[in-house]
């Protein structure tokens, strides 16, 4: 009878063990995967080359485009080394003229990681140094500060990390402007503890009149919730894009293969299918974060399909959707750049267009993508190019498959 | 026979606590020092934290991020 009691406790310490040694794991299916049928694909149709000073290297952090008084399109980006931003004419690709920001003082901007244009007089940036929205004029002054955390110092308070999302602003994954706000689609940049995932909202909003900051849209539960392992800003960054309506946000989060429809302002989602026909299922870490290694999650990223940037051609009303394609049989050795880069194209219901793979992120810099009147223009690395001495765009448009 | 099955289940769970403590320990050494070699190579943006540096996690992708408390690299 003791024995028996004795492998009973040894039974349930034994399984006790093995659930401490495992987490929850997602499996998100496509539930689409080999029957789309693709009628579009996209082709390359204009190479751009911005000759570059020798202070500017390719890859910018971020690039806007712009259109000034005089309805002249300005290609502008931000040098991080020297903490400007600078003009071009994006037809003409002639240089125009650079605005360069102390680091620190009263006019000081120590890391920013991304602006947004509105006039000369208005020029919103982000400073990651102390997560704030600094509003400046191309006279290089800072006339007000927008705060999007608590008011506290958070390099002290580690809370402030635990229950707020970071803006990290890419050019794939802008600043969005409406009539009356500038949105910041943020992102919680670890996993989210199951308890805190009604809480942490991701979307900053700030009114353009009165600089108040209002928070929006949390994560959804079946993708992230239940403590899954998405231990990294690969699996949480929120991919954000105006709807054409002008009243809407479409979320692309890299682990679904759908898009989340939200109204500004609501806490309501819609979704509808937007994958790829060749993405598999896509899951969580099958360990827990801290028995997870660094290798063991960049061999995971490297070994799933993971979607990113949702940018909208108002020219011809279509959707373009990035996905991150795996690495077949993914081990150690395998490093992020090497996924192919694939470009979804839907119609404007988010109908399946087709799709196309450009490369992998050793010839791409993907991050670096927008749209023009052109086409869906990415930035190429020009390995040639030794001197870094130009920023090189391919653009693409979607044409029929004959 | 009973006694057999006890004995064996005790043995059974020993073996498994001892092996999968030894595979952590193991794991944990190995991972310390590919941190290392990752930091050194593919993440030139994490720059090693010091005394004055906030919470910080060196994400995959090589960047430094605000943390609750990892303190892998300098903001």
């Amino acid at each position: 009878m003791k024995l028996i009691n004795l492998k009973v406790l040894c039974s349930l310490l034994l399984f006790c063990f093995i659930l401490s040694c495992t987490s929850n794991t997602n499996k998100i299916e496509n539930v689409n995967q080999g029957k789309l049928t693709a009628t579009m694909q996209l082709s390359e149709v204009q190479t751009k080359r911005i000759i570059l000073d020798t202070n500017t290297a390719p890859k910018p952090q971020y690039i806007q485009i712009y259109k000034d008084l005089n309805n002249i399109l300005n290609l502008t980006f931000l040098n991080t080394y020297n903490n400007s931003i600078y003009f071009y004419n994006y037809k003409t690709s002639e240089f125009l003229k650079r605005i360069t920001y102390d680091k620190n003082g009263a006019d000081g901007i120590e890391m920013p990681l991304g602006y947004h244009i509105k006039n000369m007089d208005s020029i919103y940036i982000f400073n990651y140094k102390n997560l704030e929205l600094l509003i400046t004029n191309d006279k290089s002054k800072v006339s007000d500060k927008i705060p999007l955390t608590d008011n506290q110092d958070f390099k002290k308070s580690s809370s402030q990390s635990l229950y707020y999302s970071q803006f990290l602003p890419e050019t794939s994954n802008p600043f969005l402007e409406t009539s009356t706000e500038l949105l910041l689609p943020a992102q919680y940049i670890r996993t989210i503890p199951d308890s805190l995932i009604s809480k942490i909202k991701f979307l900053e909003r700030v009114n353009l009149k009165t600089n108040e900051l209002t928070l929006n849209n949390i994560y959804p539960s079946s993708l992230y919730g239940k403590n899954y392992n998405w231990d990294d800003e690969t699996f949480t960054e929120v991919f954000g894009e105006l709807h054409p309506d002008g009243d809407k946000v479409i979320y692309s989060f890299p682990i679904s293969h759908e898009l989340y429809i939200a109204k500004i302002g609501s806490e309501q989602y819609k979704t509808v299918y937007a994958g790829s026909n060749f993405a598999g299922n896509i899951v969580s870490i099958d360990k827990k974060p801290n028995k997870a290694t660094r290798e063991n999650l960049i061999q995971h990223i490297a070994s799933q399909d993971l979607y990113a940037a949702i940018k909208y051609d108002k020219y011809r009303k279509v959707y373009y959707r990035f996905l991150r394609r795996a690495i077949p049989n993914a081990t150690i050795k395998n490093q992020i750049k090497e996924k192919p880069i694939t470009v979804i194209i839907l119609d404007s219901n988010f109908g399946y267009l087709g799709e196309t793979t450009i490369g992998t992120s050793e010839d791409w810099h993907w991050q670096n993508s927008f749209v023009t009147e052109e086409g869906l223009n990415m930035e190429f690395i020009d390995k040639k190019d030794v001197n870094e001495g130009s920023l090189n765009f391919k653009i693409f448009v979607p044409k029929k498959i004959k | 026979m009973k006694k057999i099955i006890g004995v064996l289940a005790v043995f059974t769970f020993s073996v498994v606590m001892f092996s999968n403590t030894d595979i952590e320990n193991q794991s944990n050494q190995d991972t310390s020092l590919s941190n290392l070699l990752q930091l050194n190579s593919a993440n030139a943006e994490c720059t090693p934290s010091g005394a004055s540096s906030a919470n910080a996690f060196c994400t995959a992708g090589g960047r430094c991020r605000y943390d609750t408390t990892t303190r892998d690299c300098h903001l």
